[in-house]
């Protein structure tokens, strides 16, 4: 399938630093892609080249495999953007901001779209309402109407559940699988890696503007050697035991937390015998032992550790 | 014609927002209040004028609207070097630039937009100078038309200057400071000139000191919006077709070089922070 987003040795650099370097990855359609990494790896600058906002040093965005430095007056009617804090006129109402933003893209049956979008987010009885009185919730959730009044192909959050209550994530979240739903494509960059764990079909890790590893949720996981930790509930933990364990081949790491030991274990093989073992004859007495999967934030320390 | 769409819209929404600030309606009361204060004062001295045989209608209206173009001026020059410094500096810009939008749409959006307010708050001025004239016994008549047409000029040339300022700041309070600054050198150029004229040739220090002020005198004459001003004035009042048409030529070379480069600045510079 042919991608919808590809950036192509995607590089902006501001001086001698780089804002993100040598960026290549692709998105299909219809899926959501989670951008995933910590404040200041390059995530909003990634989306500003994305949407055609800021300029690219070297490379190049290919949206729907047209360059964005072509025709980026007609791809930019294709996308809807929400940026990371929600930018408003505070001077307008809602009606008036959506109203201007639905002329700008040459919506069609605008009363009838700015409806819908204010009924979607409950903001019906606000609509005339400035929008300096609104709440940084009501804000963001106008701010994402706005990006979608054109019926956008594509759409792009950058940390759109940051500051949001949990009634407003889950919001956001329905909107994103809506989307989803209605075969669009979503491009959601977060730092709130459960979140994203939730909904992400495909993810890329970015850290200090490189670009980690990108593609499925499964991949990213299974990139993972250490894909399973094995917590063991002891009566009491000791040095022995831990350094028992230490020796075994399989095992990356030990760690203890009061009489819990934590066994990162290569491979996905089932070695808790072998572990029970190798315990007892330490002179330990296993009270519980369970299997953790690893899951994307294990995922994402681990590899961001690794390239650090 | 989608950048022309594009530019409308940019345009009406500065108007309707400029028409929700204070500033704009307390712009227009000072140049009405002025426009009353100057018609009270020829009423009161009307006599002395007509036994000297000078046309007081025209007097009064030039007076009054050279002064209202002041207020203007000054209103008009703050509201359009803080225009695109206010939308960097609360993100919309950027908002903005999400959409189908690009710079020159943008630049030309922001200027139509502060033209329009002005020539809002000229016709309801123009009209109130008159009914003021009225009023007061002064009459009216054509000179305050001609007066008009230069202040659009002037006001063009204003705009585009405080556009392209604009387009060099990253906050209000940057655009604002960066305005005051030009305005105190263009003013200390002219005293130093006028100093530097008085003062003998005592050493070659002052000569050059004096060539290399009247040097910059004059590049600030294609700088300064004031200029265009005398020039049009020049040209309203002369009979010479050739020099009225430059009059209004040379605002309008102003304008469009000065918004193109506001365009490129802008380009340049990028919206996002």
């Amino acid at each position: 399938m042919a991608n919808v987003v590809e950036a192509v040795n995607l590089t902006k650099r501001y001086g001698k630093a780089y804002g993100v370097k040598g960026l290549n990855f692709g998105i299909e359609k219809g899926i959501i892609y989670g951008f995933i990494g910590p404040n200041g790896a390059g995530k909003t600058t990634t989306i500003a080249l994305l949407t055609g906002i800021l300029e690219p040093t070297e490379g190049d965005v290919l949206l729907y495999g047209k360059s964005l430095r072509s025709d980026t007056m007609g791809l930019k009617r294709r996308i809807g953007v929400v940026p990371d804090n929600p930018y408003v006129y505070n001077y307008m109402t809602a009606a008036e901001y959506l109203g201007f933003f639905a002329d700008l893209y040459g919506v069609e049956n605008k009363q009838e779209r700015i409806d819908e979008l204010l009924s979607y987010f409950n903001l019906v009885e606000h609509r005339d309402k400035q929008l300096k009185k609104y709440s940084k919730g009501m804000k963001q959730k106008i701010n994402i109407a706005r990006a979608l009044i054109h019926d956008p192909d594509l759409l792009f959050l950058d940390e759109p559940i940051q500051g949001l209550d949990p009634t407003g994530v889950k919001e956001v979240r329905d909107v994103i699988l809506g989307e989803k739903k209605k075969g669009k494509t979503v491009f959601i960059s977060s730092h709130i890696l459960s979140e994203m764990d939730k909904f992400c079909d495909q993810v890329g890790i970015i850290d200090k503007g490189v670009l980690l590893m990108s593609g499925s949720m499964d991949k990213l996981k299974r990139s993972i050697k250490s894909g399973i930790e094995l917590v063991i509930e002891l009566d009491k933990a000791t040095d022995k035991i831990i350094d028992s364990l230490k020796t075994l081949g399989y095992v990356r790491e030990v760690s203890a937390d009061g009489n819990t030991i934590r066994v990162r274990i290569d491979g996905s093989a089932d070695l808790r015998k072998d572990i029970s073992r190798r315990v007892t004859e330490a002179g330990g007495v296993i009270i519980a032992m369970k299997e953790e999967k690893v899951d994307l934030e294990a995922a994402f320390v681990e590899l961001t550790k690794e390239y650090r | 014609m989608h950048r022309i769409h594009a530019i409308k819209l940019i345009a009406k929404k500065d108007v309707m927002r400029t028409l929700r600030t204070p500033g704009v309606y307390l712009a227009f009361l000072m140049a009405c209040a002025g426009a009353v204060l100057s018609a009270y004062f020829f009423s009161a001295v009307k006599g002395a004028f007509l036994s000297m045989g000078v046309g007081l209608t025209d007097i009064y209206t030039s007076i009054t609207m050279l002064a209202v173009l002041g207020v203007y001026s000054l209103y008009m020059a703050v509201t359009s070097v803080t225009t695109i410094a206010r939308e960097r500096q609360d993100k919309t810009l950027e908002v903005l630039f999400y959409g189908p939008v690009d710079e020159r749409s943008f630049i030309l959006g922001k200027y139509l937009g502060r033209m329009a307010v002005f020539v809002l708050l000229l016709l309801g001025t123009t009209l109130f100078i008159a009914a003021a004239g009225l009023a007061f016994g002064l009459g009216i008549n054509e000179s305050s038309l001609k007066i008009a047409v230069l202040a659009v000029l002037l006001i063009s040339c204003i705009v585009s200057l405080g556009i392209l300022l604009s387009t060099l700041t990253s906050s209000v309070t940057g655009s604002i400071f960066l305005l005051i600054v030009f305005m105190i050198a263009l003013f200390l150029l002219k005293v130093a000139g006028i100093l530097l004229g008085i003062i003998p040739d005592i050493n070659p220090a002052v000569s050059i000191a004096r060539d290399l002020t009247v040097s910059l005198i004059n590049i600030t004459q294609f700088i300064s919006p004031i200029e265009y001003l005398s020039t049009g004035i020049d040209a309203v009042n002369s009979s010479d077709l050739l020099k009225y048409a430059a009059g209004f030529l040379y605002p309008a070379v102003y304008t469009g070089i000065l918004l193109w480069v506001s365009t490129v600045i802008l380009k340049r510079k990028g919206v996002k922070q």
